[in-house]
């Protein structure tokens, strides 16, 4: 594995790329100063998150016929006699459909599908687990742990980093719409706008196209990735014209319509609404 | 070679912290049915966890399944899933591997440092092209692509460009 180097002001940012399940992850870990002994602990905690990534692999994985979840779905596998972290994420799975009124569905063609939820989950125990004990020694200033735009990040309470990060333009995906910076939280998007018709809405039973009015993508920032991570999920099923989620929904973010209307909240509050083809 | 052994006997800890947790929460199936809103079982299930430092989840059968020996589809039923992290507990009643209930217990934070988590974080328009040498901005969030590699991906530019 490579560790990618950055200066950012006085300090030094060490990056390196894990690919599991398709997606690209990135480890981001900021320090005082770059040194052997600084590269061989970031090398270590990388190689450990990489093996805990196989792991919610083998568990969730719909392609593997060996997986828990495959043998959960055809009824070989009880609930009970399923490992803990299935069962985490099924305990998981029912409260995001509640906190979000059906929004967030863990099912799909009438099997439990937690796909949604799996990889926010896995990020940020990942983070907790192994980057965040980090921040301990005084040399190691703030972590991020970024799974195909999905983030959980850190920063030791005495150092003035802050983390930039930037909510990529669903009409131009080498452009920054959005940009806010932060010490410690979790931001995701989803959307339809990279992948196709993935997402699945629940009321109408009916895979979401790519109308007008539908969400091309939806961030939300917070404190814990499964919590804004089911959020994103939930609010790229609505319409521009639907507002019902913003009295249950903490935190902020910003969504954006296929017509390319774009809106910002914070605290249950609309902030404001702006055409993104005509600013 | 002490810090591998400290790192040891911290993650033995957290085993050993883990499976009394689960202990606890398996063979209390009696009272976890009943915990949802007593303050004192909360505040103990808290203190557990804050040990354990991560989050778990537990689901136990509260009804009788013949002699407990070897699972029989369709006779389930009451199945209790309790899973808690950060401040957030969440309980759930299954019946044949489907959710019947659901519970949260919302605990109140002081923390300070939800301060710190919720300040200055309304998102601020740009139009700016993000270059990969670009010190302003490390991370990026978007929605989920399939993999076409580091190659194309604004990501692996911000971790790349060298300053």
């Amino acid at each position: 594995m490579r560790i990618y180097k950055k200066n950012i002001g006085h300090y030094v940012m060490l990056s390196f790329e894990i690919n599991e399940m398709n997606i690209p992850f990135t480890g981001q870990i900021v320090v005082k100063e770059d040194n052997p002994v600084v590269r061989e602990v970031i090398l270590e905690r990388a190689e450990k998150i990489d093996r805990w990534l196989q792991l919610v692999n083998q568990i969730f994985s719909p392609y593997r016929r060996d997986s828990e979840l495959v043998s959960f779905q055809n009824q070989s596998l009880r609930l009970a006699s399923t490992s803990k972290f299935f069962q985490e994420i099924f305990v998981l799975s029912a409260w995001a459909s509640d906190i979000t009124s059906g929004l967030f569905s863990a099912a799909f063609a009438g099997k439990y599908d937690p796909t949604g939820i799996v990889k926010g989950w896995a990020i940020q125990k990942a983070e907790k687990t192994y980057l965040e004990s980090l921040l301990s020694d005084p040399t190691f200033v703030a972590v991020n742990l970024n799974g195909g735009g999905d983030m959980q990040f850190s920063t030791s309470p005495n150092t003035d980093w802050r983390w930039q990060i930037g909510i990529v333009d669903p009409f131009d995906s080498k452009k920054v719409v959005n940009h806010f910076s932060m010490k410690k939280g979790a931001v995701a998007t989803s959307g339809t706008s990279r992948r196709g018709a993935h997402l699945f809405d629940s009321a109408t039973k009916q895979a979401v196209l790519g109308r007008d009015s539908n969400i091309i993508s939806a961030s939300i920032i917070g404190s814990e990735l499964i919590y804004v991570d089911i959020w994103a999920t939930a609010i790229a099923t609505t319409t521009v014209h639907d507002h019902d989620w913003l009295k249950s929904l903490s935190g902020s973010g910003l969504r954006i319509s296929y017509n390319g209307t774009a809106e910002r909240w914070i605290d249950h509050q609309l902030i404001d609404q702006r055409n993104l083809t005509h600013a | 070679m002490v810090k591998k052994l400290i790192g040891f006997l911290v993650s033995f800890a957290i085993v050993i912290a883990l499976a009394i947790d689960g202990y606890l929460l398996f063979f209390k199936k009696e009272s976890s049915q009943s915990l949802a809103n007593s303050t004192s079982s909360s505040a103990q299930a808290e203190t557990s966890d804050n040990q354990t430092a991560s989050s778990n989840s537990t689901v136990s059968q509260s009804s009788s399944v013949g002699n407990g020996s070897g699972y029989k589809d369709g006779t389930y039923t009451g199945e209790v899933g309790t899973m808690k992290w950060g401040d957030v507990q969440v309980k759930v009643t299954i019946n044949n591997n489907k959710i019947t209930q659901v519970q949260t217990i919302q605990y109140p934070t002081d923390n300070p440092h939800d301060q710190e988590i919720n300040s200055n974080v309304l998102p601020t328009y740009e139009n700016e092209a993000v270059t990969s040498n670009s010190a302003k901005i490390q991370s990026v969030s978007g929605a989920t692509e399939t993999w076409k590699g580091f190659k194309e991906s604004l990501q692996s530019a911000l971790n790349k460009a060298e300053s």
